[in-house]
């Protein structure tokens, strides 16, 4: 029954949902546009996402270590590493873009490495041509938070809105009218009144927990709101992982830094017979194999029932002498410690013990699909970084991530503050009253689906059927199971009735958002029936260019999954190499 | 082998209706290898959903999980749990519920650089 009772309102003219890299440069340009903002956090701003923990590569071509890079350079080189799936239209904004909005977070506090002569610090990246990716140490992340949170503290124009999961956008007449969010400090659930929404929610790793080196808010928020709100996702077959991340012990789950033992120290893969299984995938290079090869070679051993007690595989430097191995250490992570994890407290002492690992969802290139402009097939949705589809195709080059979040970001608050001068918000009480209610039923039903035995039954499915080795037999079973989850995910009851700081409410509903993506994940790439970038089907290993060179497409009709292919438009640039560049390549914007 | 377990005792409180905080005790709590986050999530998973307590990054880089662990500030992702352990709020901003507060002045250490 709809409780007739006033729903606590705000109102603005642009709403950016998310708040780390590309949210707080979407709000900044937003307000530069002239617009009142609200940028919505589900945790802490400047403290939630991936952005901060971004270690290292930011790639942007200024070409100052090497005068023959240029953003045209950069954008042939986006198009090849995503295997001719990227849209050219948003990458060529990307990377011509990227220049001049990474001098913006300079001047906004940022810090970079130099040289002596004052130019950018730029090193090659694998998948890049040339030099490209500044850096900030290995810390480079940590600056993009310490300038974005500088600039957005001195604009008054724009109001911080903190543990406030914006849960749906509300379409009325064709166009966004504005946002339904809980207010997880109080409980209430709160309509905000605006005429755009910036969806800039990041990935969605979580789906694949515990295999995830991402931040726990990784939920595919914006994924799931987008695609109820009318939008469309694209390309969201392809999930990129990092092929060495610890399994065990928990405490350090996830940590990505122990591959660097395979790399820098000539570690060995076992099976748990005790075999160098790569022998097998890559009889040449070994342990010094891509990652796209080692991770296949490790999941195919885990699935095949050659894995490690806890899910992964051996990875081993015990062949090599006490002492070498404690130099290593002494120069790389001093004390046993990766960032201040201690793998002696964790019981682990590599001089003498095999470690455990498995490959971690670490990128997420579909997304939200959108236009050079940021903008959605719905009027006044706009959507930047992570979370949109376009730049990375079926694969990232390394660097490309930190750098999309801001050029992005800038496009979307612009658009989004354009939008909103001449469309103003305002939200049914009908359709609020009716939203709410609808919500509301997770925490009234007294008994239902307990939201966190879902949410590890869809990431298990996900990990074992959907993850970096795939089959047609396997997408089948993941893609009937999650159908069914997804009548599950109708019935939650959250156990905790006490509203403030309902930590299993938030959960539920990112469960719910989890649920959507990943049965939208599976058919897509059920239906994907070659191997492409981070895309490998195990039933067909071949890239099929002449069937394949297509985008999924993906949208909700009557609440069920539709999904078509659309051809690649190779406007710019073909895969037979013909360059066809918009007046003005080469040349920052 | 069964595995060893600790007791941990944990702040608890919701301003909006207790009138004071109060500590509970958690018996039986497996601990060996795991984080204090570790088991403040096997908590709230296996014995009481209303636990309130904030995490995000998982690798010791946002500090929305400072918190003090017998008396000392920690950051719960990166401190191995003890057998005996006393939790409560970092002492940063306001208690919104149990362990998670606002954290304002909570300087986070990778932002200053």
């Amino acid at each position: 029954m709809v409780r007739i009772e006033a729903i606590p309102r705000l109102e603005t003219d642009v709403l950016v949902v998310g708040s780390e890299g590309a949210g707080a440069r979407a709000a900044i340009a937003a307000d530069d546009g002239g617009a009142r903002v609200i940028m919505a956090s589900k945790g802490l701003f400047g403290k939630s996402g991936v952005t901060l923990m971004a270690p290292y590569s930011c790639c942007v071509a200024f070409g100052d270590a090497d005068p023959r890079d240029n953003p045209w350079e950069h954008f042939k080189d986006t198009i090849r590493g995503g295997h001719w799936l990227s849209n050219q239209k948003v990458a060529y904004s990307y990377t011509h873009n990227a220049p001049r909005r990474m001098l913006d977070l300079e001047r906004y506090g940022a810090k970079f490495n130099k040289t002596d002569d004052g130019k950018f610090e730029q090193v090659l990246m694998p998948g890049h041509t040339y030099p490209r990716a500044i850096h900030y140490h290995f810390r480079t992340g940590s600056q993009f938070k310490k300038g974005l949170t500088a600039e957005v503290g001195k604009r008054p124009g724009i109001t911080v809105k903190e543990d406030f999961l914006v849960v749906d956008v509300f379409v009325d007449a064709g166009r966004v009218t504005g946002a339904l969010a809980l207010d997880v400090r109080s409980g209430e659930y709160v309509v905000v009144d605006c005429g755009a929404v910036v969806l800039a929610t990041g990935g969605a790793m979580e789906m694949f927990y515990p295999r995830s080196d991402a931040s726990d808010d990784m939920t595919g928020d914006g994924h799931a709101i987008a695609l109820r709100a009318g939008a469309q996702l694209a390309d969201i077959e392809f999930m990129q992982f990092f092929p060495t991340g610890m399994v065990w012990p928990p405490a350090l789950n996830g940590v990505i830094w122990i591959g660097e033992l395979r790399y820098h120290c000539g570690g060995w893969l076992y099976n748990k017979f005790g075999e160098r299984f790569m022998v097998k995938y890559d009889r040449e290079r070994m342990e010094l194999s891509t990652r796209d090869i080692t991770s296949r070679a490790i999941v195919t051993e885990i699935l095949e029932g050659r894995g490690s007690p806890h899910g992964g595989v051996w990875l081993s430097v015990t062949h090599l002498g006490r002492n070498q191995i404690q130099t290593f250490v002494d120069e790389t992570f001093p004390g046993f410690s990766f960032r201040g994890y201690n793998l002696l407290d964790a019981g682990v002492d590599i001089r003498e013990d095999a470690i455990e690992i498995a490959p971690m969802a670490h990128f997420y290139m579909g997304g939200v699909r959108c236009d050079a402009g940021c903008a959605t097939a719905v009027p006044g949705l706009f959507v930047a970084g992570e979370v949109t589809a376009g730049v990375n195709g079926a694969n990232r080059i390394e660097g490309n991530a930190l750098s999309e979040t801001q050029v992005q970001g800038a496009v979307a608050g612009e658009a989004a503050a354009r939008h909103a001068s001449g469309a103003a918000g305002g939200v049914e009480r009908d359709q609020a009253q009716a939203a709410v209610a609808r919500f509301r039923t997770l925490t009234d039903r007294s008994e239902g689906v307990d939201q966190l035995a879902l949410r590890h039954e869809v990431q298990e499915i996900m990990w074992k059927n959907v993850g970096v080795v795939r089959t047609g037999e396997g997408l089948d079973k993941a893609c009937g199971r999650l159908a069914g989850l997804r009548e599950q995910a109708a019935e939650i009851c959250v156990q905790n009735k006490e509203p403030r700081a309902n930590r299993e409410l938030l959960e539920a509903l990112e469960t719910q958002n989890l649920v959507t993506l990943a049965e939208a994940v599976a058919v897509a790439a059920r239906a994907r029936t070659e191997t492409r970038g981070a895309h490998y089907r195990r039933d067909c290993t071949n890239e099929d260019d002449p069937r394949w060179l297509v985008n999924s497409v993906v949208s909700f009709s009557d609440g069920q999954i539709d999904l078509r292919h659309e051809p690649v438009d190779f406007c710019y640039l073909t895969p037979e190499g013909a360059e066809t560049p918009p007046a003005g390549a080469g040349v920052a914007l | 082998m069964t595995e060893d377990l600790g007791v941990v005792k944990i702040y608890r409180y919701d301003p909006s209706v207790n009138t004071e905080p109060r500590f509970e005790v958690f018996e039986g709590v497996p601990y060996v290898g795991r984080t204090v986050m570790d088991v403040l999530r096997d908590l709230y998973g296996t014995r009481d959903r209303s636990l309130a307590f904030r995490c995000a990054c998982r690798a010791g880089l946002c500090t929305v999980c400072r918190m003090k662990v017998n008396g000392q500030a920690v950051m719960a992702c990166m401190r191995m749990a003890e057998k005996d352990m006393v939790i409560e709020p970092p002492g940063t901003g306001e208690v919104i519920k149990d362990l998670m507060t606002t954290l304002d002045g909570a300087r986070s250490d990778q932002g200053a650089a």
